[in-house]
């Protein structure tokens, strides 16, 4: 499977723009602070078979949930923010699946307090990766696939890697 | 203009979005349902002018909603709030008798557009 980083890029900058109001921009790789980080994700089966994860930091998700919401960021709760970033996700798998072969199905969303690679999905390795930045911070968006050949190096596998 | 109106999505999130839109036209009489099937529970117990609903839900999804408030006989309007973009999933959706369709990410605009042409038509009817 082959998804292009840009078409990560152009799904990330519609998303933000339009549902939040926030200018992205691409940056090289997430930055290694240690801030909180929360990481939604949806699997598309049929078609095609992929896993999308959302990563952002935990001010991100707040900042976007404030902004989605209309109400000021001090006054988000957790649940706010963990819906924000499964809507998100969804939002992001929902567009992604409709540039890939169908017919496809798309998951619910799930979301975890943890960064991506606490995600793990058996089987599959990254295909496409975009870090970017709004709101001031960090968030990355990462597709993963089914690999008929788990040890192939990871370059051959990949239509993207950044950082 | 007085109507009321069923939003059905299982993020709380979209919900808040959309009922901030509905305010914003002017609709105050707003049901909320977390999932399909509490959607098409809540629209066998009251009447509604208009039904607002997600595609991926838990349970029933918006198109099985669609499907049974058709199959009940009802005109209500219904559209739907999805992120089911792909020209097979609207074409499935106008089939199944949807009277509109919008794909997210959206404008807050767009979506109180529509509503606005809904009301306009509700008061013309």
């Amino acid at each position: 499977m082959l998804v292009a980083q840009s078409a990560l890029i152009d799904i990330a900058r519609s998303i933000c723009s339009s549902m939040l109001g926030a200018e992205i921009e691409e940056t090289c790789g997430s930055p290694a602070d240690s801030s909180r980080r929360l990481t939604g994700y949806v699997h598309i089966t049929g078609g095609s078979k992929c896993a999308v994860l959302l990563e952002a930091t935990e001010e991100f998700v707040n900042q976007a949930a404030s902004a989605l919401l209309g109400t000021p960021a001090a006054e988000m709760t957790q649940r706010d923010r963990l819906d924000c970033i499964a809507e998100l996700t969804n939002m992001f798998g929902g567009n992604l699946k409709s540039i890939l072969p169908a017919p496809s199905s798309l998951s619910l969303p799930s979301v975890i307090v943890g960064n991506r690679d606490d995600v793990l999905i058996a089987h599959s390795s990254p295909v496409a990766d975009a870090s970017l930045i709004g709101f001031g911070q960090g968030f990355h968006v990462r597709v993963v696939a089914e690999t008929s050949d788990q040890h192939a190096p990871r370059e051959m596998r990949c239509a993207v890697a950044v950082g | 203009m007085s109507a009321k109106v069923l939003v059905a999505d299982d993020s709380g999130t979209m919900r808040k979005i959309i009922i901030r839109s509905l305010n914003a036209v002017g609709i105050k009489d707003i049901v909320e349902a977390a999932d399909g099937t509490e959607a098409v529970a809540l629209f066998q117990q009251q009447p509604f002018d208009m039904v607002l609903t997600d595609w991926n839900m838990p349970g029933l999804t918006g198109l099985e909603v669609l499907k049974a408030i058709r199959a009940a006989g009802s005109t209500v309007p219904v559209m739907l709030v999805t992120t089911e973009g792909e020209k097979s999933r609207v074409l499935e959706a106008v089939q199944a008798g949807v009277s509109d369709y919008l794909t997210k990410p959206f404008e807050t605009d767009a979506l109180r557009a529509k509503l606005e042409k809904f009301l306009g038509a509700l008061a013309g009817a």
